[in-house]
């Protein structure tokens, strides 16, 4: 790509720093923006890494504490030991 | 199965540091963290026998150790790394890790991605195939990322954690968080389309959509 101030190897590197708002100089996020603005194939990749992302996060199963397991840890920590747990 | 709540009574018994006071407070406050903590438990321990005995474990640990805590901290945190430590001093040693041909697979593929030509492009296409990927495809793919990376993708994609509070439940340097995280999701987006070709979304015949990341394997620290 070379047209810009930032090198797109290290746009790839900054995109889950992005995403992940863990970008916290305030001249790397004006740096990363513009250079976005100048380069279609890192604008697709970061949509791209937000889209896969967004996935995971959504999709991913999230198991449930069984229902007898808080009961039983409960049981557990002596502070309760003379208390009956409801 | 281990008999977790036996231990607990021991560990917690007339000679815990943890007064009654406290023990209501740590109650409190820590339960409302079950349902994550049996979750990342369930995704470290892959069963859920296990996974109950692991969260039973870090909880009377942390119940036995609640004095220690510093307050306006992050409790959530704590639990964490108990369960982190719990898992690699108790568990790890019997679980079956995953087949090793599949992650050398995956490995490889990874290797073989940022060496790509740098000059493939993504069409947009890949993003609806991928909105086509089934949850139980993107379990499968997070389940077959090795432990290392597997952590950090849960506590970071599933829990929300900072990559500072993630480095500090792990007990690593914040660089090595994001490296295993660029790697681990590198992955993951590598397996996902794979599933998506398997399932028919993607033409045998069509080109990788992967792009390349410029073979780029560590990603560098924010600079201070």
């Amino acid at each position: 790509m070379g047209c810009k101030s930032v090198d797109c190897e290290k746009i790839h590197e900054w995109v889950f720093l992005h995403v992940d708002r863990e970008m916290r100089r305030e001249e790397m996020v004006v740096a990363f923006r513009q250079h976005l603005s100048e380069c279609p194939h890192c604008a697709e990749i970061k949509v791209f890494t937000e889209t896969v992302l967004t996935i995971v996060r959504k999709r991913a199963t999230r198991q449930i504490a069984p229902g007898d397991l808080r009961k039983k840890i409960l049981n557990g920590l002596p502070h309760r030991r003379t208390i009956p747990v409801r | 199965m281990m008999q977790v709540a036996e231990q607990a009574g021991q560990q917690g018994g007339s000679d815990s540091p943890v007064d009654a006071q406290l023990g209501w407070d740590f109650e409190a406050a820590a339960l409302p963290f079950l349902d994550s903590l049996y979750n990342m438990a369930y995704r470290l321990t892959r069963n859920a026998e296990d996974a109950q005995d692991l969260v039973q474990e870090t909880f009377f640990k942390a119940y036995k150790h609640y004095d220690k805590f510093e307050a306006g901290t992050n409790l959530k945190a704590w639990l964490f790394r108990i369960m982190k430590n719990s898992f690699i001093n108790t568990y790890r040693k019997k679980q079956n890790q995953p087949p090793q041909s599949a992650f050398s697979e995956i490995e490889e593929s990874f290797e073989n991605l940022v060496t790509e030509d740098p000059g493939r492009r993504i069409k947009n296409p890949e993003q609806e195939i991928l909105e086509s990927i089934l949850d139980e495809d993107v379990q499968t793919a997070i389940d077959a990322l090795n432990e290392d990376y597997r952590m950090v993708i849960h506590l970071v994609d599933l829990e929300g954690f900072s990559y500072k509070e993630a480095a500090d439940i792990l007990e690593v340097p914040v660089g090595t968080v994001m490296s295993r995280l660029y790697r681990g999701r590198r992955m993951l987006e590598r397996v996902l389309l794979e599933y998506a070709q398997e399932h028919g979304y993607l033409r045998d015949s069509e080109p990788s959509k992967m792009r390349s990341r410029g073979g780029q394997k560590k990603v560098d620290e924010e600079p201070n």
